[in-house]
């Protein structure tokens, strides 16, 4: 029987096998039953190749409870939203990707030396982090076009923890007896066979520490391309993107509290770190019962399809702190220079040092209840490609996630060679990518419906002036029209709002006529 | 933009210190600058310190020449992809570390492109310090006459520091934080850190940065 010794480590439910005379017993004995009975819904799901029970158990309170639960669950449900075409890939073409070198592993070596810190026993740690480097690397070298950035072995470390189990070298026998998808008689654990693509380690105590390296592949594999491409273009535009809609979503529900922290004139990089790696970099530290939170987030990801789920459950931790937020904010006015400076230390102080497991398990219910899977404002905010949109179109072949990816790759060049070209203020950039800015910026609907109004008035203009006769070409209108769009300095656009009123102004006022130069 | 200054009008506390610096490290990924911090803030160390992603910061009161000094240090991510995010933080800062790792020559190297980020991004007036970590290590790569070279060319004062063994870690906070001060006492560089939000950016500074050492 497999026994979930180091789940137990970094699952919340260690106190079971603590004394029963606590005066907090009863309540631990509800919890457990209701734990049970849970586990015992999982398994039967399983069973029954329910995806449909699965993803409603997920996303319901604890997730998938535990790890022995989560590896067969999270794999089933992953592989039935992205499948793996074995015929996709020739086997002569996945041997040679092996062996090329992706241009970040050199990052990836310097995060794995890092990651795992709090596992205590050394054998099981270095095990740990050879699995973790084997995934990201066989990830990266298979798809070269995907970027490494520092938060993804986070990421890839949750999984790891995941689909590592331990066994006690006197259970081997009856291990490799049980049969896969079979519940146990007390419905709490998910008995699974070992695969020939298991790695293990032996302990000093002689337990057995196992992982599945092609299921972990598999899961990471499929979690990536469906949810994590939008951190992995060149720049961190698509995901900055992403960190716009948590102001947005707080507005919505208390725009007051959006107001006093500025969230309109503050970038959101305050979530950075807890976006990128879906909390598992920031809650890591703490104790084991609070790394659970981190699992069930995962859980409800991969059940709701949404990486919606990390934005809300940021924006709903923000109200949740609303008070002492405020209490902090009112404490350190006077400890930083700037307001950037003060909402960035504030929030990050307050949402990680202060947030109780109650308090997050609050969260995530709300979380839950609110079914966040979409937010109509995305639309606006994210590429037309982004992990955010294409879950609608879930499940999907790896083909069609593969060109969303090249499709998104696409679109952040232009991006990045759009800003380059707006960063070089000097050198005279095309009008018609300073209009592109323009209207990407993703400035208030004001400024875009201005630039409508500022633009159906000038082709009227355009037109009334050909019927009355100043052009007898319109062709030629049409160009000193442009040539007067080209001369006019948009630099100050960005700067202030005012501004826009008096270049068109201008504009409309000549418009139509024969350019004089 | 004083809309959140405006709400300060009531709590009325206390100043429990003279005054604030604000100090940025600096430098590629994996040369121990979260260490350095960690080491100084809660003389600690960890061999297998979590990355810092993005950036993040800690808070740290110091006393200089009898003055309470509360030293605010904002701890930057490596990963060159991040460089967009992290120098929106530079602004304003009074102290700048620049941190290599002198068992790796390639963060040595990388000191220039540093210093020149640093340069495009950073107010005029901040300190600039060179720091070597992990001077404990004997695979070392980068000497330390290599090092007093490199601070020399340009003109910024230097330091080797191990933050493992605890070796010159607290003299590189002190070192600039009284270099600060006397910048501030010469030049009366004050009013730049003033309560409005508004701190002027000396975005396109290019003039040398130091006169010290």
């Amino acid at each position: 029987m497999v026994s979930d010794r180091y789940s137990v480590l970094v699952n919340d439910h260690e106190f079971l096998g603590e004394s029963v005379l606590d005066e907090k017993s009863v309540l631990y004995f509800r919890e457990d039953e209701r734990l049970t009975l849970k586990s015992q819904n999982i398994s039967s799901a399983m069973v029954q190749d329910s995806l449909d029970g699965l993803v409603a158990l997920g996303k319901s309170k604890d997730g998938f409870v535990k790890h022995a639960l989560r590896r067969p669950v999270w794999l089933k449900i992953l592989k039935s939203r992205l499948s793996i075409d074995a015929n996709n890939v020739s086997e002569s073409e996945k041997g040679l990707s092996e062996f090329v070198t992706h241009k970040d592993e050199h990052q990836v070596s310097l995060d794995v030396k890092r990651s795992f810190g709090d596992i205590k026993d050394d054998v099981a740690k270095s095990f740990l982090r050879q699995a973790l480097e084997q995934t990201i690397t066989k990830v990266l070298r298979r798809f070269p076009q995907l970027n490494y950035y520092q938060g993804y072995h986070d990421v890839v470390a949750v999984f790891v923890l995941v689909f590592m189990h331990t066994h006690k070298a006197d259970e081997e026998a009856e291990l490799s007896d049980s049969t896969s998808g079979t519940p146990s008689t007390d419905g709490s654990d998910y008995h699974e066979t070992l695969s020939s693509s298991s790695i293990s380690t032996k302990l000093a105590d002689d337990s057995v520490l196992f992982i599945d390296s092609d299921q972990l592949f598999e899961s990471v594999m499929i979690f990536t391309l469906l949810y994590l491409r939008d951190f992995m273009m060149s720049s961190l535009a698509f995901t900055i993107d992403q960190l716009v809609l948590i102001p947005l979503i707080v507005k919505d529900k208390d725009p007051r509290f959006y107001r006093t922290f500025q969230l309109n004139e503050i970038d959101p990089f305050f979530a950075l770190s807890s976006v990128l790696t879906l909390f598992s970099h920031d809650l890591r530290p703490q104790s084991n019962e609070s790394l659970s939170i981190v699992f069930q987030i995962f859980d409800l990801v991969i059940s709701s399809n949404s990486m919606m789920v990390p934005l809300t459950v940021y924006s709903n931790l923000l109200l949740a702190k609303k008070d002492d937020l405020l209490t902090r904010l009112k404490d350190n006015l006077d400890n930083f220079e700037n307001d950037t400076d003060l909402i960035h230390g504030v929030i990050q102080q307050e949402m990680i040092v202060g947030s109780s497991v109650q308090l997050w398990n609050e969260v995530l219910e709300t979380t839950r209840i609110a079914n966040s899977s979409s937010f109509p404002n995305a639309k606006k905010t994210v590429n037309k490609y982004s992990v955010l949109l294409t879950a609608s179109h879930v499940p999907t072949t790896i083909d069609q996630a593969l060109s969303w990816l090249a499709k998104e790759t696409r679109l952040n060049e232009m991006r990045s060679s759009l800003e380059s070209v707006n960063n070089k203020a000097k050198t005279p950039s095309p009008a018609i990518s300073r209009w592109r800015l323009i209207a990407r910026s993703a400035g208030p609907n004001l400024i875009k419906m201005s630039l409508f109004i500022g633009v159906a008035a000038i082709l009227m203009k355009l037109y009334l002036r050909s019927l009355e006769g100043h052009q007898v070409y319109p062709q030629i209108a049409l160009k000193s029209y442009l040539d007067q769009l080209k001369s006019l300095k948009f630099s100050g656009l960005n700067q202030s709002r005012r501004i826009w009123l008096d270049p068109l102004k201008n504009l409309l006022k000549n418009i139509g006529r024969p350019s004089r130069s | 933009m004083s809309g959140i200054r405006t709400i300060s009008s009531s709590s009325g506390n206390v100043k429990s210190y003279d005054s604030i610096m604000k100090i940025l490290l600096v430098g590629d990924s994996g040369v121990g600058k979260s260490c350095l911090l960690v080491r100084f803030v809660e003389d600690k160390f960890s061999p297998s310190f979590i990355t810092t992603i993005g950036i993040d910061f800690k808070i740290k009161t110091v006393d200089i020449n009898g003055k309470k000094v509360k030293l605010q240090l904002w701890d930057t991510a490596g990963q060159e992809r991040f460089r967009t995010i992290t120098t929106a933080y530079y602004r304003g800062a009074m102290g700048i570390i620049l941190v290599y790792d002198v068992t790796d020559e390639r963060t040595f190297a990388n000191i220039k492109q540093w210093f020149s980020t640093v340069n495009q991004h950073a107010n005029d007036e901040a300190q600039l310090l060179l720091v070597g970590n992990k001077s404990d290590m004997d695979t070392r790569a980068v000497s330390t006459d290599q090092g007093e070279t490199l601070a020399k060319e340009l003109g910024i004062p230097f330091v080797e520091a191990s933050a493992k063994d605890d070796t010159n870690v607290n003299d590189i906070f002190f070192l600039l934080a009284k270099l600060i001060q006397e910048k501030i006492d010469s030049e009366k560089l004050v009013g730049n850190a003033g309560r409005d939000g508004n701190v002027n950016v000396g975005g396109a500074g290019q003039g040398s940065k130091s006169n010290c050492c």
